[in-house]
């Protein structure tokens, strides 16, 4: 467990994970996002402690350019938490992921974004098995927004929901 | 491309809007309420929700699918605290924050009606002045965690380009009462018609 | 005793509209929340009185009119609005209505509408409820 005393003094960095964004960090320092339909998605390398975070927004970018913002997609998001891993020295062959989000926020008035959650879901899944990182642990769907943190010390993936229950990964 | 020319011209028909449901809501909330429209801007996605400090403090979002000739999102969010507030000049009562997800059904309902109104006035007072007519949905109250309703607000938005056009406006009852942010992101297909049409007079 | 239905998909908008007539004796005979329900409810009640809200989920306030029309041709019914929803209020208009009331309004306003519309019910209809 880290202090909160190491964060205040700056020895640890707390970096927020933006929508579409993708960051990169290493023990000490943690990932932390907020999500409701996004998914924070979380590939580590053991061995190295390197851990990249993204905040994907939608399923799939359909030949989309990368853009600004490489974690939009999940397809994107995946390539591109590989790429800056790899060329930051972490194994491909160790790679490993944890990933939570994906609610589903609104029934009805907002109608086109019905169960995007469920497809990035989906989405995030199969970008995974297509480029065989294995999955260790995930905390998905329900209708909750999440409050997630990693820490590339210990790898685990901290989510607290708005039911202030709070599931370790 | 969005230019300067029709962001500021956007932002005199928000302006607009913002007069009408100043008098709208004071009528409704029977108290002085002045609303500001504080930009209307071209911000890129990430940039978008206001992640404070308190990203994972309890939030009230309410939102609504606006259609016909100014289609887009309105939302507004506020703090728990504020919400309070509001719901007492309306007769009602929130639990504590810990209780948050056991607002009742009135309450709720409060919040819901005020939006309606806000939102009907400021989207039709924005859109007379373009001379197209606005229809904004019922809207949904969600309780819930900072920013997390943010994602489903920025999809339309996020699908087109990595940024989008944003009008914020704040709300402001007169002496000690809620601050309240609100947002509207117009469809990014009403953006090409407002620039396509630019230049009319 | 004049019988009234409202129908608002918000909880409070039906409270509030209750609580201006109740104490004047007015009798709510039930509520709705959507369009659908709304035209259960008016088959089932027979009001002599229909408050309706334009903008709902499900079937909205026009569709519901529309359907209300076809139970009863001559139906009283008062529609009632967020501000500037010119359009959809001008197809009720078309449909035929009583009266329209904007929201925000107050208890007077409703009030009034309700009384206007009353004052076409067969006489004694507010005595036979009170014997």
């Amino acid at each position: 467990m880290i202090s909160t005393e190491a964060v205040r003094k700056g020895q640890i960095k707390d970096i927020k994970v933006l929508i579409g964004q993708v960051h990169l960090t290493r023990s000490p320092n943690r990932l932390q996002s907020v999500l409701g339909s996004c998914i924070g998605l979380v590939i580590y390398d053991p061995e190295i402690r390197l851990a990249g975070m993204a905040h994907v927004l939608l399923p799939h970018a359909e030949g989309r350019p990368r853009g600004m913002l490489p974690g939009k997609y999940a397809d994107h998001a995946v390539d591109c938490l590989l790429e800056s891993l790899t060329a930051h020295g972490a194994a491909r062959s160790r790679l490993r992921c944890k990933f939570a989000g994906g609610a589903r926020m609104f029934d009805h008035a907002l109608d086109y974004t019905r169960d995007i959650g469920a497809s990035n879901i989906a989405s995030v899944t199969d970008a995974l098995a297509a480029a065989r990182i294995p999955v260790i642990a995930h905390h998905v769907g329900g209708r909750l927004g999440r409050r997630v943190e990693f820490t590339p010390e210990d790898l685990t993936l901290v989510v607290e929901d708005f039911g202030h229950n709070r599931i370790e990964l | 491309m969005i230019s300067q020319i029709h962001l500021d011209d956007l932002a005199a028909s928000a302006r607009h809007g913002a007069g009408n449901a100043g008098s709208m809501l004071s009528r409704w909330l029977h108290r002085e309420v002045r609303i500001e429209v504080c930009s209307v801007a071209s911000v890129r996605l990430d940039l978008i929700p206001q992640e404070g400090e308190d990203a994972g403090a309890t939030t009230i979002t309410i939102a609504s699918r606006v259609n016909g000739g100014l289609p887009g999102n309105a939302a507004v969010q506020l703090s728990y605290a504020d919400a309070t507030q509001l719901v007492v000049c309306l007769g009602g009562k929130l639990p504590g924050e810990e209780q948050a997800g056991g607002i009742g059904e009135m309450e709720r309902s409060m919040l819901q009606e005020t939006a309606n109104i806000l939102f009907s006035s400021m989207m039709n007072g924005m859109a007379s002045r373009m001379d197209i007519v606005a229809v904004p949905l019922a809207p949904v109250v969600l309780v819930d965690v900072g920013t997390a309703a943010w994602d489903a607000l920025l999809i339309e938005s996020a699908a087109c380009a990595d940024d989008a056009v944003v009008v914020t406006a704040r709300i402001a009852c007169i002496g000690s009462g809620p601050t309240i942010h609100l947002v509207f992101l117009p469809s990014p297909e009403v953006l090409h018609a407002i620039t396509r049409g630019a230049g009319h007079d | 005793m004049i019988s009234i239905l409202i129908v608002d998909d918000a909880l409070f908008m039906r409270k509030l509209i209750r609580d201006a007539l109740e104490p004047l004796g007015y009798r709510i005979c039930g509520e709705a929340a959507d369009g659908n329900e709304a035209i259960a409810r008016y088959r089932e009640l027979r009001p002599d009185i229909t408050t309706l809200d334009i903008v709902m989920p499900n079937a909205d306030g026009l569709a519901a009119l529309a359907g209300i029309r076809q139970i009863n041709p001559t139906a009283k019914v008062i529609m009632v609005t967020a501000v500037d929803q010119r359009e959809s209020m001008r197809r009720a208009v078309e449909l035929g209505i009583c009266d329209f009331i904007v929201k925000p309004f107050d208890a007077d306003r409703i009030i009034g509408a309700v009384e206007k519309a009353a004052q076409g019910l067969p006489l004694g209809a507010a005595e036979t409820g009170a014997v």
